[in-house]
């Protein structure tokens, strides 16, 4: 079983849209995918048309907090969501978990118990991480992880954020967790010369890490979030679901071709970066 | 990432290009100079004149990948060195180890010790040409001596002479006026900072830019004409003992720019006054003003 974590400190980066989509595009094709919403802001449980509200309180109000806290299994929170992908959703009661695992026993120990018990129900499970690198949750999605994926978006201080989480996921395998870093460049406009010089610029610091499939600028994610369904329903002819499709089949292949290790940050490398793109 | 995906994703249309130019054997940028270019074209499903800007958009590519430039070890001597200080090998304060979240050339105090530094070495280097305080109030904004010593030092480059018509918008009274900013040429006009000039000649920075984009165009269109009718400039007479001046950047008098607001100084201090090998201009600053520039790429 891969299991993906996507993770960047940044907020607004694309982190949820790749979730969400590369689920779709993964369970479009057959293959059995989980996506297990990790951000109290539950936008990816909203994405794949699960509202939150609905959710709290109903007749199954089982959520990823629940199972996070040992409360409930796995399978009895699973939400048959859009496009054949399997959601453990997320509400805001999630930051509860954050306040509780304070005084627990490894609380960063607690998703690896929970998916230990999904091992043969599903072949790719998809992590949404909230926006903070260093918290509880992250943590949990990256002890969990085979792959933690940066996700980066082609703007203003993408290298900055994709260097600091590059940091901060370094300072995690330090304490003896191990999984391949990938990243994926998202929100791409190659009309645009700041995203072209970025794009040059983390093909350069991150070499074969970086995914060779770039997901790029394209409304139809947006309707596709606010429609609830993955891209690969709403348009699975368009240049979005091709983009994840492509992006879908790098993650398939991933695990037979380990890429080389992503090199660490040096001092003083964000002001290199920012110099040269200058 | 290779360098071919980033140059399909960069000048074509991403993973599908990618695919078909890898079912063809194709899976170096090297390899995009052996296909013909109607059989480029067609895997491009562009036309060739298209296939044609891709090989020259791939090797292009292929020196700036292959430049290894953001590999360079900063943990050195330097570590405020920026590309532009490393081409002057100015000694500069350390800056404080892990500090990226400001820029420590925003600060003027070091703006104006850098400065100090400059024209101590420019006193030692050429003390001739140095201005003094009086000369500087009537100086030039933009100062040319590296750009005509370097030419002096090659007889056989190109120069382009800016004269009222060369490029679209280029009237009598401007070039007047930059003259009288020292831009004499249609190099120096492209390699100016595009803010630092617009400020002096108080013209939209959007004109400016497109005045420097034409001059490129002029130049790479004309190389040889200029050549041979332009005279040699007056700054040519090196002694022999001076070496010439590997550099083809144009170094800015900083001094003006230190009247001007604190935010608009990370501009200028960044585009000068040199570029590391293989980068182009300034992107960041340039593209926020201009948010949709052709890509230029075969399917634009």
């Amino acid at each position: 079983m891969q299991v993906l974590s996507l993770v960047n400190q940044k907020g607004g980066c694309g982190k949820t849209t790749v979730a969400v989509n590369l689920a779709g595009v993964l369970a479009a094709r057959g293959v059995r995918a989980l996506l297990v919403d990790l951000d109290p802001q539950g936008h990816a449980t909203l994405a794949l048309g699960a509202a939150p509200d609905d959710l709290a309180g109903g007749p199954r109000d089982l959520t990823v907090c629940d199972v996070l806290l040992g409360e409930a299994r796995i399978e009895d929170a699973l939400v048959a969501a859009a496009g054949g992908v399997w959601l453990l959703p997320a509400t805001a009661r999630l930051a509860e978990f954050e306040e509780r695992s304070a005084r627990a026993m490894e609380p960063e120990q607690s998703l690896v118990r929970a998916l230990a018990g999904a091992q043969d129900s599903f072949d790719v499970v998809v992590l949404d991480c909230p926006p903070r690198a260093d918290g509880v949750l992250t943590k949990n999605a990256l002890r969990a992880s085979t792959t933690a994926v940066l996700v980066v978006e082609t703007g203003a201080f993408a290298l900055q954020g994709a260097i600091a989480a590059a940091r901060i996921l370094a300072e995690v395998e330090r304490e003896g967790q191990k999984f391949d870093l990938r990243v994926v460049a998202t929100m791409f406009d190659r009309r645009q010369k700041l995203a072209r010089e970025i794009l040059i610029a983390l093909q350069a610091r991150f070499g074969d890490a970086l995914f060779d499939t770039v997901i790029r600028h394209n409304l139809r994610l947006r309707e596709a979030a606010a429609l609830g369904a993955p891209v690969a329903v709403i348009d699975p002819g368009g240049l979005a679901a091709a983009d994840f499709g492509a992006l879908a089949d790098e993650v398939l292949a991933m695990a037979s071709s380990p890429v080389r290790p992503v090199p660490p940050v040096r001092p003083g490398e964000a002001r290199l970066l920012r110099a040269a793109l200058a | 990432m290779d360098a071919l995906a980033l140059l399909c994703t960069l000048h074509a249309d991403g993973p599908a290009t990618l695919k078909r130019l890898r079912q063809v054997g194709c899976s170096t940028l090297e390899q995009i100079d052996s296909i013909e270019v109607e059989r480029l074209a067609e895997l491009l499903g562009a036309s060739p004149a298209a296939a044609r800007r891709f090989v020259r958009e791939a090797r292009s590519l292929r020196e700036r990948v292959g430049g290894g430039w953001l590999e360079r070890d900063d943990s050195s001597a330097r570590p405020l060195a920026s590309p532009a200080r490393e081409s002057h090998g100015v000694p500069v304060a350390p800056a404080e180890p892990g500090d990226d979240s400001v820029l420590s050339l925003n600060d003027s105090a070091l703006v104006k010790r850098v400065l100090n530094v400059w024209r101590e070495r420019d006193q030692v280097e050429s003390p001739a040409a140095t201005p003094t305080t009086s000369d500087r109030a009537s100086a030039p904004v933009v100062s040319t001596a590296p750009l005509a010593r370097t030419a002096a030092s090659k007889p056989s480059a190109p120069v382009h002479s800016l004269t009222p018509g060369v490029i679209d918008g280029l009237d009598a009274a401007l070039c007047g006026r930059l003259a009288e900013l020292g831009v004499d040429t249609l190099d120096a006009l492209a390699q100016t900072d595009a803010l630092t000039l617009a400020k002096a000649l108080d013209l939209g920075y959007t004109r400016v830019y497109r005045l420097q984009f034409q001059s490129a165009r002029a130049i790479a269109q004309r190389p040889v004409a200029d050549a041979r009718s332009q005279p040699q400039p007056a700054t040519e007479k090196l002694s022999p003992s001076e070496t010439p001046v590997q550099d083809f950047s144009l170094r800015i008098d900083f001094e003006p720019l230190l009247e001007m607001p604190r935010s608009v100084l990370p501009t200028v201090e960044r585009n000068a006054p040199t570029r590391p090998a293989g980068v182009d201009r300034a992107a960041p600053l340039h593209a926020a003003a201009v948010p949709h520039e052709d890509a230029g790429g075969p399917f634009a």
